[in-house]
């Protein structure tokens, strides 16, 4: 008779196994990394620069010079560069953060030369024409304002400039009149400035043939003139950390949003790891305990996660989520609880065994496929780690004890040096 | 797609393997054919809200999801108007925990009391969060009843109201599960890099000994054919006037579908597409629009969704995408603009074949729809289609007395 209470035997990977890029140079000296993986006869290609929100006064400017860096160049006009990248079933995905921009090709291969074509166009020579400026920026305005309408864009908002100050790159959130301010002309020029083959890296991921090398090499391999290379602002400064709570009022609102944590190093920092694990058995997945409790015991929310964001100079640590409002007080108290035991007590090994399955488990999915690979390397990329950063994370996953564990908490996310936002009605 | 396998067990659950050896990872998805369709009108949101309590433990594993998360895996799901579906992904070496897990909540859940007052508040929170408290939120609340008066796609998958969650009881839960959940009804994919005898092996272990159920009889209504065009027009306190246009189309299984499917992709798919290069970037007249198909499985809705730009009245944007309408129903398209939607779903449906959770999805859907082989028969029945065919097919579907729209009028606060 089949024994159904009993899990079936698992297995827990004893070592990850990461397919590592092979790194290759155009003539002008363009790191390409290669991946190779997959069955599919399509390649994906990043083009990536160390530039993003922090690296000008407007905070929106980084975003629509990459936003709308395809819309039209030297040599085409924005309809006919849609019409390539469509006709040839390309997709185009173009993002940017805090500190870099990226251009991402997915193409078939038997279309590889024709898309990257309109690519290095597109990079070398866009010209920002007026018209379809304007059109972008009414768009992104109203977006902007649909966005404001939502409770969790005013917490999310108000917690970034009480985290960094309103002065400090990071805080600097985008504002109505930031559209305003904004003209072609600056776009073409911080494009001018940032967007150079000395300061670009390419991943090419997929299944790749031989040829799609020596084609970056003819669209991308030729001399450049070497421009300064691309300085980060003045981090010097952030306002000091407050523990308060502030309200920002949205009236009518169903629910509310509440934000809580702090400022806190990033990936660089030799705690981080632990810092990311600690954070993962709070409230970094479904099983957390700030989803057991506040979501599957109390049902205050649809939802409660908390998270380890790592920006180049700084970081910050924050739980997230969205409560009825007759609740938010409740949830509130009930998230400071879970930090404190977190701090206080030691965490048993069945929940850590869970926690640290769960890690492996992720990790080989992080790690599963040529897509996922190229999305890995490039967040290792934006800090200039190496592959060993996965493997010391893999383990200390293994290694990490519950002392380890209390003690971390203790030391970096005492709840009384955290500050709160609430966003919603009275 | 390549190397599929199928069978059914003697309790008529069918099960597709599909091998993949490039990855590490298997996915296991199992539908249920169940939806909000099958929902009484009087308990709108059911469907969903059991999704919920099918992770409240079951009657010999009291927690699902810390039992997946030992053995590395991640789940979730999701309910549509048609169909529920699970999905896990695990490292292939722990497969059978899926198998286990999947297994006992088919054979049979655990209803507790304190689940169902949880997920009730849960999903009233969800409620609120995806459909209240969102600008727009509300459009497909309003925009179902609207279009169909009879049919149960009247109502949304999350329900009609929260007041039908508040009033679930217990023995609703009972009923909804032993009417609709059961090998019988439910399609299993596995896929990835798996011994096909192994999960026959597995299949038979585990879900073998669970035993047929009656499931009731789907007998749903039949939409009257709309013969007048019907307009609603709200006020909501948002910043930009929004339309909604929908029609009435042919259902998933019909041979229509894929000349509707290309239609709305000559509409609205890619950034060179005829709604955003004309009523976007030339004209200014929407700061967003598109066009897409409502994506159920029975005759279904092509709707057009745009937010105005500022100073333009809705008079004039909807005289520009009838414009673009009668243009679909009157001319014929080019060849390389027929071409171009063409290459756009091939390199969809390649770009598809990279991921393994969603080759499984697929995989049961297409069962559910008919045969899980016809999968790769889709990407000719598009390259088929021809101008003539859309045209012929524009015209019918194109009919003013075939419309719904909904005017969202920003309110001057």
């Amino acid at each position: 008779m089949l024994n159904r209470k009993i899990q079936p035997e698992i297995q827990t990977a004893k070592s990850i196994n990461i397919i590592e890029p092979e790194k290759n140079n155009l003539s002008n000296g363009v790191p390409v990394y290669v991946i190779n993986a997959g069955e599919q006869e399509l390649v994906k290609v990043d083009f990536i620069f160390p530039v993003g929100s922090v690296n000008h006064k407007n905070p929106l400017t980084a975003e629509i010079t990459n936003s709308m860096i395809d819309e039209g160049t030297k040599e085409l006009t924005s309809v006919q560069i849609a019409r390539e990248i469509d006709y040839y079933g390309a997709y185009l995905n173009l993002k940017s953060g805090k500190h870099t921009a990226s251009l991402t090709l997915y193409t078939l291969n038997k279309y590889f030369e024709q898309t990257l074509k309109v690519l290095s166009q597109i990079i070398r020579s866009p010209i920002f024409p007026i018209k379809e400026f304007n059109t972008i920026i009414k768009h992104e305005f109203q977006h902007f304002m649909i966005e404001r309408q939502k409770t969790e864009t005013l917490a999310s908002e108000k917690y970034i400039q009480k985290i960094f100050g309103e002065n400090n790159p990071y805080g600097n959130i985008i504002k109505e009149e930031n559209f305003k301010e904004l003209t072609p002309d600056i776009l073409r020029k911080f494009h001018k400035k940032n967007y150079t083959f000395n300061n670009m890296k390419i991943i090419l991921s997929g299944k790749n043939r031989l040829i799609n090398l020596e084609l970056l090499q003819k669209y991308f391999g030729s001399k450049f003139v070497t421009s300064p290379k691309i300085d980060s602002n003045n981090f010097g400064y952030f306002d000091e950390q407050v523990n308060d709570t502030f309200f920002v009022e949205k009236r009518g609102a169903l629910q509310t949003s509440i934000r809580i944590g702090k400022r806190i190093f990033n990936k660089l920092h030799p705690d981080f790891i632990k810092l990311n694990i600690t954070n993962v058995i709070l409230g970094g997945y479904f099983g957390s305990r700030l989803m057991s409790n506040i979501r599957e015991d109390k049902g205050y929310t649809y939802g409660i996660y908390s998270s380890t964001v790592s920006f180049l100079k700084s970081g910050y640590f924050i739980i997230a989520t969205e409560t009825g409002k007759d609740v938010y007080k409740k949830a509130i108290k009930e998230v400071r609880k879970e930090i404190k035991i977190l701090r206080t007590e030691l965490i048993n090994d069945t929940e850590l065994l869970h926690v640290k399955n769960y890690l492996t488990g992720n990790l080989e999915r992080n790690f599963d496929g040529a897509f996922a690979l190229s999305n890995a390397l490039k967040s290792l990329l934006v800090f200039n780690l190496k592959y060993d950063y996965f493997y010391k994370f893999f383990d200390t996953v293994k290694k990490i004890t519950p002392e380890e564990i209390r003690e971390t908490a203790e030391k970096y996310l005492n709840e009384d040096t955290m500050l709160t936002v609430v966003a919603g009605s009275k | 797609m390549k190397n599929l396998e199928k069978f059914t067990l003697d309790n008529g659950l069918r099960v597709i393997v599909h091998k993949d050896k490039t990855t590490s990872v298997v996915a296991v998805n199992l539908l249920y054919d169940v939806g909000a369709k099958d929902e009484s009108p009087e308990r709108t949101g059911f469907a969903h809200l059991f999704e919920h309590l099918m992770f409240g433990g079951s009657v010999n594993i009291p927690f699902f999801d810390k039992a997946l998360q030992k053995a590395g895996g991640t789940d979730n799901a999701f309910t549509n108007n048609d169909y529920t579906n699970y999905y896990i992904s695990i490292p292939k070496n722990n497969i059978e925990t899926a198998f286990w897990l999947e297994s006992d909540r088919m054979m049979q859940l655990n209803f507790t009391k304190k689940s169902l007052e949880v997920q009730r508040n849960v999903v009233i929170e969800e409620f609120k969060q995806m459909y209240l408290n969102q600008p727009y939120g509300d459009v497909w609340l309003l925009m179902r009843p609207l279009a169909y008066k009879v049919h149960p796609y009247r109502w949304a998958t999350i329900g009609k109201n929260i007041s039908h969650i508040e009033k679930a009881t217990m023995q609703d839960v009972k009923d909804f599960y032993y009417n609709h959940y059961a090998p019988n009804n439910a399609i299993l994919t596995v896929a990835g890099d798996v011994d096909i005898d192994n999960i026959k092996k597995m299949t038979e272990k585990w879900f073998g000994t669970i035993e047929r159920r009656n499931i009731i009889k789907r007998n749903l209504p039949i939409e009257p054919k709309q013969t007048e065009a019907r307009t609603m027009t709200v006020k909501r306190n948002v910043p930009a006037n929004a339309i909604y246009k929908t029609f009435h189309i042919c259902s998933r299984r019909d041979r229509d579908f894929h000349t509707t499917d290309l239609i709305s992709d000559i509409l609205s798919a890619g950034e060179s597409s005829r709604l955003i290069q004309n009523l976007i970037k030339r004209k200014n007249i929407f700061t967003s629009i598109n066009a897409y198909l409502s994506g159920s499985i029975e005759n279904g809705l092509f709707v057009f969704s745009g937010k105005l730009s500022d100073g333009i009245s809705f008079e004039e944007a909807e005289y520009e995408i009838n414009r673009e309408i009668n243009l679909m129903t009157t001319e014929n398209v080019s060849d390389y603009e027929l071409q171009k939607v063409k290459n756009k779903i091939e390199s969809k449906i390649i770009f598809a074949e990279t991921n393994i959770l969603e080759k499984a999805m697929s995989l049961s859907f297409f069962e559910l729809l008919s045969s899980t082989e016809n999968i790769n028969d889709e990407v000719n029945k598009y390259i088929k289609v021809s101008a003539d065919d859309i045209r012929e097919t524009a015209s019918k579907i194109f009919r003013p007395e075939n419309c719904s729209t909904l005017y969202y009028a920003k309110s001057a606060e």
